[in-house]
């Protein structure tokens, strides 16, 4: 039972860090500066019929901005790349500097950039990132909490992003649910043994409570 | 030492009482996540697979082409009624049904779920325009495989039972089968949000337990179907205030002797010279009264000779507070607080000692005057 306790105070202690901590703020989003700047309609030169055209094999396109410039993300079924929305000229893949100049035009503070590298294989891939982003920048800011950008080589978009406090959070969720390698099996036979010990020790803790309880009323009344 | 003592137990007392039931719930619920079918529960069962951009056919994809799309900076946006100030975003070309169409976005958060505005405009004839009841049908049929009946859609409000978090309008479409699917889409493109049935139901309500999702909405970062509220907070930092004071208690116990971990632990062998009466023997004589017990370590010599048989007098039953528990030992032991207000010092210099104060591993061979000793009596007969 020992052993349930530890798990108790385990349980409990990586429930008030979940809860008491804003998700959206785990998840990073104070990390992307609020963008303001209008789609400008009249710098878009090229239209959708113009894009069939140039790309037959594309399915769907997206007018978006990249860093205030109109861009269209074309996505072809199995890959994205992106195209001058102003001049129709189809833009290579990101390069570092684009990525880090990317990084730097949506970061919300002025940190500078610790490290930059290309990721393009689920081998060379960190845990917290996720293989449909691949390929990816991954950009790293010298700053509390080390923030980390991720942004697709293809789109220019900042895909993900990561800060320590949700690299805590990932560790509290593996801990909450006893899964110590992936943290994605809730199913384990190690929580279940466990909680099921649990809810016998709360059953009989209860019990020691109505009795404790008991106890002191009699010597009340006496 | 002791009132801190005192204070973790009536801590740990009170706080049973205020989150002991939400400790049951949260143990059953995680039980139940633990032990869920995931597939059944994400109550996609009858859900066709179908991509995001509604099934496009290949012949449709290469006919593109052909199509007189309206340039999007032709569009009359200015009909964008409902939010005319609010700045255009991204306009997304998305296909319902064979037929192309702009979604044109003015505000989207991270989240799909989050607070949207956005228009659909007919991608050829540049009108505003928005998906009939009869389109939403087809759609969503072609995402059922179960083959009951569909009622006609419903375009629905917010805040929804079947999807807490979601605070943009749905339509919804109800199938006629005994899980009780419910169909839910987005209300401006048709694309199919989720399927909900009975066994996805049953795993939101366990979140909702688990979660504290009670509707009793303070302190929240944001109003709808999360973990991020005053409530839960209260809870979890009491319940981790009595795991606190639980582990507290526990290393009290485990110190003073009241329980051991004897499966981590050695035994202890100690030899034990007993008398029934007063003298107590002399310590290095070789009496035929001996009897070799094999002790836990940790417990303190009071209770560890208790469980073996070997009953020493005691008025206050191993509290250190009425210096009954007297014996003699062959090796030197420190004085301890109690037996100095306990034992007279002639007796303390004579090396007596009190039982309730001492570790059964301070001790190997000890001089001890008994009472009812059962294992002392049967050695004796026997020795």
């Amino acid at each position: 039972m020992a052993a349930v306790g530890l798990q108790f105070l385990l349980w409990t202690f990586t429930g008030v860090y979940m809860v008491s901590m804003d998700i959206h703020y785990i998840h990073g989003e104070s990390l992307i500066k609020p963008q303001s700047t209008t789609l400008n309609l009249s710098s878009v030169k090229v239209s959708m019929s113009t894009l069939f055209a140039q790309y037959p094999n594309a399915s769907n396109f997206t007018l978006t901005q990249l860093m205030g410039s109109p861009i269209y993300i074309v996505s072809t079924g199995s890959s994205k790349f992106i195209v001058d929305g102003s001049t129709g000229v189809r833009k290579p893949s990101i390069d570092e500097e684009t990525a880090r100049e990317i990084a730097q035009f949506y970061y919300v503070k002025s940190d500078a950039i610790e490290n930059t590298r290309l990721i393009q294989s689920s081998a060379e891939m960190p845990a917290e990132l996720s293989s449909r982003y691949l390929p990816v920048w991954q950009v790293e800011f010298e700053g509390i909490a080390n923030p980390t950008f991720y942004i697709s080589q293809q789109t220019g978009e900042v895909v993900t992003k990561r800060h320590d406090y949700w690299r805590i959070f990932d560790w509290m969720w593996r801990f909450h649910i006893m899964d110590y390698d992936d943290g994605e099996n809730v199913a384990n036979w190690f929580l279940f043994i466990i909680a099921a010990l649990g809810v016998a020790a709360v059953l009989s803790g209860s019990v020691l409570l109505i009795v404790r309880f008991g106890e002191a009323r009699s010597e009340h009344t006496r | 030492m002791a009132s801190f003592k005192l204070k973790a137990a009536w801590v740990h007392k009170w706080l049973s009482l205020l989150v002991g039931i939400q400790l049951l719930i949260w143990l059953v619920t995680g039980l139940y996540f633990n032990l869920m079918d995931a597939e059944k529960a994400s109550g996609n069962e009858l859900r066709a697979a179908m991509p995001s951009n509604l099934a496009l056919k290949e012949t449709t994809r290469r006919d593109a082409f052909f199509l007189k799309m309206l340039p999007v900076n032709e569009l009359a946006l200015g009909e964008r009624a409902s939010h005319p100030t609010e700045p255009l975003k991204k306009i997304e070309l998305v296909w319902v049904l064979e037929h192309p169409y702009y979604h044109v976005i003015s505000r989207q958060g991270p989240h799909a779920y989050q607070p949207r505005s956005s228009l659909l405009f007919d991608a050829v004839s540049g009108n505003r325009t928005a998906l009939t009841p009869a389109q939403i049908s087809q759609i969503a049929n072609s995402s059922y495989t179960g083959g009951s009946a569909l009622s006609r859609p419903e375009l629905i409000q917010p805040p929804f039972s079947d999807y807490a978090a979601q605070q943009n309008p749905m339509w919804k479409v109800s199938a006629n089968d005994k899980n009780n699917t419910a169909i839910y889409l987005d209300s401006v493109t048709g694309q199919v949000i989720k399927h909900v049935n009975d066994d996805a139901r049953l795993k939101a309500l366990m979140f909702k337990l688990h979660f504290m999702d009670y509707g009793l909405h303070f302190m929240d970062y944001d109003s709808s179907g999360g973990f991020n509220h005053g409530l839960i907070i209260i809870f979890a930092i009491s319940a981790l205030m009595l795991s606190v004071s639980g582990i507290i208690l526990l290393v009290q116990r485990y110190q003073k002797g009241s329980f051991s971990l004897s499966i981590f632990s050695k035994k202890r062998s100690v030899s034990v010279i007993y008398s029934s009466a007063l003298p107590f023997s002399d310590i290095h004589s070789n009496s035929s009264a001996t009897l070799t017990v094999k002790l836990d370590p940790k417990s303190s010599l009071f209770r560890g000779l208790s469980r073996e048989g070997i009953h020493l007098s005691s008025l206050c039953d191993g509290a250190g507070t009425c210096g009954k528990c007297k014996f003699l030992a062959d090796n030197h032991l420190a004085i301890t607080p109690a037996e100095k207000v306990n034992l007279p010092s002639s007796e303390l210099d004579k090396g007596y000692r009190l039982a309730c104060q001492h570790k059964c591993s301070e001790v190997s061979k000890i001089s001890v005057i008994t009472v009812g000793s059962s294992a002392g009596s049967s050695a004796g007969n026997s020795g």
